[in-house]
């Protein structure tokens, strides 16, 4: 009896779990993954920033807005992109992507938060749903010059620099070499004689 | 006992050129040549802090000027101290190398030929040797010993270390 009590219960609470499960992923669910594509972020150095948003759900997400307040006017310049975008439909099961190009306009840290979305969970829903990007917490943003001295290819300065430094060696030393030559050149003259 | 007269004994041309020849006071040529090719080697590196250690002239002006005025007095005080050793070897490295038939009987005009030829050839090693030890000791100051300063400490370290080792060496034998 005992048992078959237990036998029941468990039907009846996966009946529900399958429900419940059913339930949720019937309409859309939008999932944001925001990235940086730079090693390094540097003042007045392009950055790239990707959001990825992937709809797990079974339904379409309508009215997508996807918006990102994080690079203000008086700290980034926007180079490509725009800090909001929008998709009428975004299909289930599948994702699309944003990219963003902005550049620093002075080194220092900052604080990298979420981007919104918002959306239509399912044709009937009235109410819209909001989402959160993955933030990217406290980045440093580098001085150029820091990123310069440390990174960037010096070959040509390096070659200018020996063009600049070498008549200071070259010269005294070919003067000093050819009236070394000239009076070796007397003493053996004389020494043959 | 007679004191002595205030009046100071009366050199000839001979002697002054005798003492100029034999003491560390440089000519006004020399001391001319000695401070420029100071000033130019000491200048040369500001290229380099400028455009690889990434310091803007335009905000450091005033620390270039100092360091290379320290360093043009430490650099030619080296050009000064290395030539007169190296005359003196020289001049008697020299020979009879000048001397010819007709000059066998004048030796001062012999003697003044070999001093003219090793004050050229003391002066160009000297200029030739302390730059390119300033040099070599610049590079391995600045980009070994001490690459993790700040680009203002390196300057100011790299340019001391390398005058000041520079003058310290000539003063030896």
């Amino acid at each position: 009896m005992k048992c078959v009590i237990f036998l029941l219960c468990a039907l009846l609470a996966n009946v529900v779990y399958s429900e419940t499960v059913v339930d949720e992923l019937e309409d859309a669910k939008l999932l944001v993954a925001k990235n940086v594509l730079n090693n390094y972020i540097v003042e007045g150095l392009n950055l790239t920033i990707k959001y990825t948003i992937h709809n797990i759900g079974s339904s379409p997400a309508l009215n997508v807005k996807l918006q990102d307040e994080n690079f203000p006017a008086e700290y980034f310049e926007y180079a490509s992109g725009f800090s909001v975008a929008q998709w009428a439909r975004i299909p289930p099961k599948s994702n699309v992507d944003h990219v963003v190009i902005v550049s620093p306009k002075m080194p220092g840290m900052f604080n990298l938060t979420s981007a919104v979305v918002t959306y239509l969970p399912s044709e009937k829903a009235s109410k819209v749903q909001t989402g959160y990007s993955t933030e990217l917490g406290e980045v440093y943003i580098q001085r150029l010059s820091d990123y310069n001295r440390r990174y960037a290819s010096q070959t040509l300065n390096w070659i200018l620099f020996i063009i600049i430094a070498s008549p200071s060696i070259l010269i005294p030393f070919f003067l000093w070499k050819s009236s070394t030559n000239k009076y070796q050149k007397s003493k053996k003259a004389k020494k043959s004689n | 006992m007679s004191t002595k007269s205030g009046k100071p004994k009366n050199l000839t041309k001979e002697e002054e050129s005798l003492l100029q020849d034999y003491s560390r006071d440089l000519s006004t040529k020399s001391s001319a040549l000695f401070y420029g090719n100071a000033a130019i080697i000491s200048a040369v590196p500001i290229w380099l802090y400028w455009k690889i250690h990434q310091m803007e002239p335009a905000n450091n002006y005033i620390y270039f000027l100092l360091v290379t005025v320290v360093t043009t007095y430490l650099i030619s005080f080296a050009y000064k101290n290395v030539k007169f050793v190296l005359k003196h070897k020289i001049f008697q490295n020299l020979d009879n190398v000048v001397q010819d038939e007709k000059d066998k009987k004048n030796d001062d005009r012999s003697l003044k030929k070999k001093n003219e030829i090793a004050e050229f050839e003391a002066t160009t090693y000297s200029i030739f040797y302390n730059n390119s030890l300033f040099l070599f000791i610049l590079m391995v100051a600045s980009f070994i010993l001490f690459k993790n300063f700040t680009p203002l400490f390196n300057y100011f370290l790299s340019m001391g270390l390398s005058a000041g080792l520079l003058a310290l060496f000539s003063t030896s034998k």
